[in-house]
């Protein structure tokens, strides 16, 4: 038993200074960081190639499967497409005249039209495999021009912002994160708010200090209001799919589900110019 | 030999956690496949091996992936240290021990974490996470633990 003990007491001094440790370091990276240390950077451009290599095969090997698991489909989907392309240049054509009129209307009232981002694609090669927290690594960096807090997008709409940047890769947080929140507006009713990450627990957002006489309602989209100052306006966030009343009865509030698919996410556009409102 | 062995299975383990497993979701939970080999070295050699290697894959996990730096490292440490008291504690072979101690070892860690997370910024409720992710996570990592536990052990790293 005596032996026991000391066997287990240099154990336990070891555990206490790896628990302090930890802890510290956990308070130090609690802080929003400009830049990461040199231990980070040569751990990530260790790991980074072979993030690169699982994901590019992992890929391929998914595109593979699903070929051939839809090959019988393809030809009814093709029958479908055609007709729908059919439609959507109808739809073009007249969206086109809107636009024209739309440009011409801007012009009359002085308004910027508006602005084309810069943008940089990358992959994402990694993402957090834990509960608590939703990030991705994405393949750019430094290098090509990635800084903390630029915005990250899709095709579908905004997919979160730049935390942590090293030479050729960067950590993004999700906008479905604990730690996030947006600053959006209702596209139909110009109504502002603020769209709350409720982590891995919740695919949803939460769309917070909604006015309590705004007219939200279920299927409204809503897009960044770019008040933040890091999010550019206009991007798509969510539409609403639930609306109640909030805090004490003071505001209201909605569930809002993201416009991005996040279990699909593959390639993304890090929007690399200032953020500049244009209204 | 031995020690180079370990490093590359955690190295392994770490690329494919962010990468191929974390693409694979059951009821949104992802298999912890660093945790399932830290409780396997902590049930065959001990809290000694079991904590410095969960220092070791929490660390590399928050660098790769994490926002704060040490929070898996602090977690799968602690987990790592209390399996390890199991070691003579319980049949080695039996491979219903690590599919127990894993399911439980996910609740601990996760609760280590959500207990840290509440003096940073969170405010979750740790019942409503178990309810929704916790233990869908636990059974998961533990019904994958005695695979990943026996070549461990017959591998004798």
């Amino acid at each position: 038993m005596s032996l026991a003990r000391f066997y287990r007491k240099p154990i336990f001094i070891i555990l206490l200074i790896l628990l302090v440790g930890g802890l510290t370091l956990v308070r130090f990276t609690a802080q929003e960081r400009t830049s990461t240390t040199l231990i980070e950077q040569s751990v990530n451009a260790l790991f980074s190639p072979l993030q690169r290599g699982v994901t590019f095969v992992q890929n391929k090997l998914e595109e593979t499967f699903s070929f051939f698991g839809r090959i019988i489909s393809l030809k009814k989907e093709n029958e479908q497409l055609k007709a729908e392309n059919e439609r959507l240049k109808a739809a073009n054509n007249r969206l086109r005249q809107l636009e024209e009129e739309n440009w011409r209307l801007r012009k009359l009232l002085f308004m910027a039209e508006n602005v084309e981002h810069k943008m940089v694609p990358a992959k994402v090669i990694a993402r957090d495999p834990s509960n608590w927290f939703s990030q991705i690594v994405i393949n750019k960096g430094r290098r090509e021009g990635i800084g903390s807090n630029m915005a990250v997008v899709t095709n579908e709409g905004i997919v979160g912002r730049v935390i942590e940047v090293t030479n050729d890769s960067a950590k993004v947080m999700l906008i479905t994160d604990n730690g996030s929140s947006i600053g959006i507006r209702s596209r139909r009713t110009r109504d502002l708010g603020v769209a709350k990450g409720q982590g891995e627990q919740s695919k949803f957002l939460l769309l917070d200090y909604l006015a309590l006489e705004s007219d939200v309602r279920p299927g409204d989209v809503f897009v960044s209001s770019g008040l933040g100052g890091v999010i550019p306006e206009g991007i798509v966030v969510g539409s609403v799919t639930e609306v109640e009343e909030g805090y004490l009865g003071l505001t209201k509030r909605a569930k809002l589900e993201p416009a991005v698919d996040f279990s699909k996410l593959e390639e993304v556009f890090v929007i690399i110019d200032p953020v500049t409102n244009s209204e | 030999m031995r020690y180079f062995k370990i490093c590359l299975l955690l190295f392994v383990a770490a690329v494919l956690q962010c990468t191929l497993l974390a693409r694979l979701t059951f009821f949104s939970t992802q298999i912890d496949l660093l945790l399932i080999i830290v409780i396997s070295f902590s049930l065959l050699n001990g809290s000694k091996t079991g904590m410095t290697i969960g220092f070791f894959a929490g660390l590399i996990q928050d660098i790769l992936i994490g926002r704060f730096i040490g929070i898996h490292a602090v977690s799968r440490m602690l987990v790592g240290y209390l399996i390890g008291f199991l070691e003579h504690k319980v049949f080695k072979e039996n491979l219903i021990v690590p599919f127990l101690t894993t399911f439980a070892a996910t609740i601990i860690s996760e609760f280590i974490i959500w207990f840290i997370g509440l003096f940073l910024f969170w405010h979750y409720s740790f019942l409503n996470a178990v309810r929704q992710l916790v233990l869908t996570a636990a059974l998961i990592n533990a019904i994958l633990a005695p695979f990943v536990y026996n070549r461990i052990y017959k591998a004798k790293l």
